[in-house]
């Protein structure tokens, strides 16, 4: 997919995803779409990095915190554009919630961490907010999360009246993009 | 129509460019200092443009750098519990002893 055709919305798994990509098709992708275009996010993104740059700042030990800081001060300082849950993405956000209420996929388990039903519950919501973001924006969403955004796309192609004069949600993969 | 202004100085350029300029400014009858203008615009607007990506690139790359897999799943969000790694190993610990127990 050419770069140029953005402006796109990124998730926050995305975002950090295309900073990380070691594959070659990616990071020309990544360098490609920063000439043309700002990484935009919604505010939710930001609100879940920053909340998780703090809890790993407070779980760090004295030696480590300044590295955490200086992580965070170097996203806060990264220039992107951050749209904000306004009335219009709030409304689309409680159809969405209303529409699937119950998160599509159970919760995470990595090794070491295991996300609880409120937790993934909190998730799923920012994950509606994010999606709605996206449609009120009209810009299409750069995801690595293809169990619940592929969910909220078919909840809202299934229900169009609930959801007038916008739509479809337009998905794309990280990895779709770096299979290119 | 609001110009911009203009300087005058000298400057040493590939002979090769300087035709290809001359040429172009006969084809569209302009001056040889207007389509060597635009030109230079173009190409330091794009340069401009390299700059700014580049230096995002890098502040994205601080600010992901040094964090483990789990530490990356709390800045997506994706779990919102701090790695806790004695929790970990009393966790191995508890179902060793469970083990045990079933065995004994």
């Amino acid at each position: 997919m050419n770069p140029g055709w953005g402006p796109f919305l990124f998730d926050a798994s995305a975002e950090s995803w295309f900073a990380r990509a070691g594959e070659p098709h990616a990071t020309d992708w990544w360098r490609g779409y920063l000439q043309r275009h700002p990484v935009h996010v919604s505010s939710i993104t930001v609100y879940e990095r920053i909340r998780g740059y703090a809890m790993l700042w407070r779980a760090a030990d004295q030696g480590r915190r300044p590295a955490i800081e200086a992580a965070r001060v170097a996203y806060l300082e990264t220039p992107r554009r951050v749209w904000p849950v306004d009335a219009a993405t709030a409304a689309v956000a409680g159809e969405i919630a209303a529409l699937i209420p119950e998160p599509p996929t159970p919760p995470r388990r990595s090794h070491r961490l295991a996300e609880s039903r409120a937790e993934r519950l909190a998730r799923w919501r920012f994950d509606g907010l994010v999606a709605a973001t996206a449609l009120v924006a009209a810009m299409t969403l750069i995801h690595n999360n293809p169990g619940d955004f592929e969910a909220i796309r078919s909840g809202i192609e299934s229900n169009p009246e609930r959801f007038p004069q916008l739509g479809p949600l337009n998905l794309i993969r990280c990895r779709a993009i770096a299979a290119l | 129509m609001k110009h911009s202004s203009s300087r005058r100085t000298t400057l040493t350029l590939p002979s090769q460019c300087l035709e290809l300029a001359e040429r172009i400014a006969k084809k569209r009858h302009m001056n040889l200092s207007s389509v060597v203008g635009e030109a230079l615009n173009r190409g330091l607007r794009e340069e401009e443009q390299i700059q700014r990506s580049e230096s995002v690139l890098e502040s994205y790359k601080k600010a992901f750098a040094g964090f483990s897999s789990d530490e990356l799943l709390l800045l997506d969000g994706i779990l919102t519990e701090e790695p806790q790694p004695e929790k970990a190993a009393q966790g191995k610990r508890r179902v060793g002893s469970i083990k045990q127990r079933v065995r004994e």
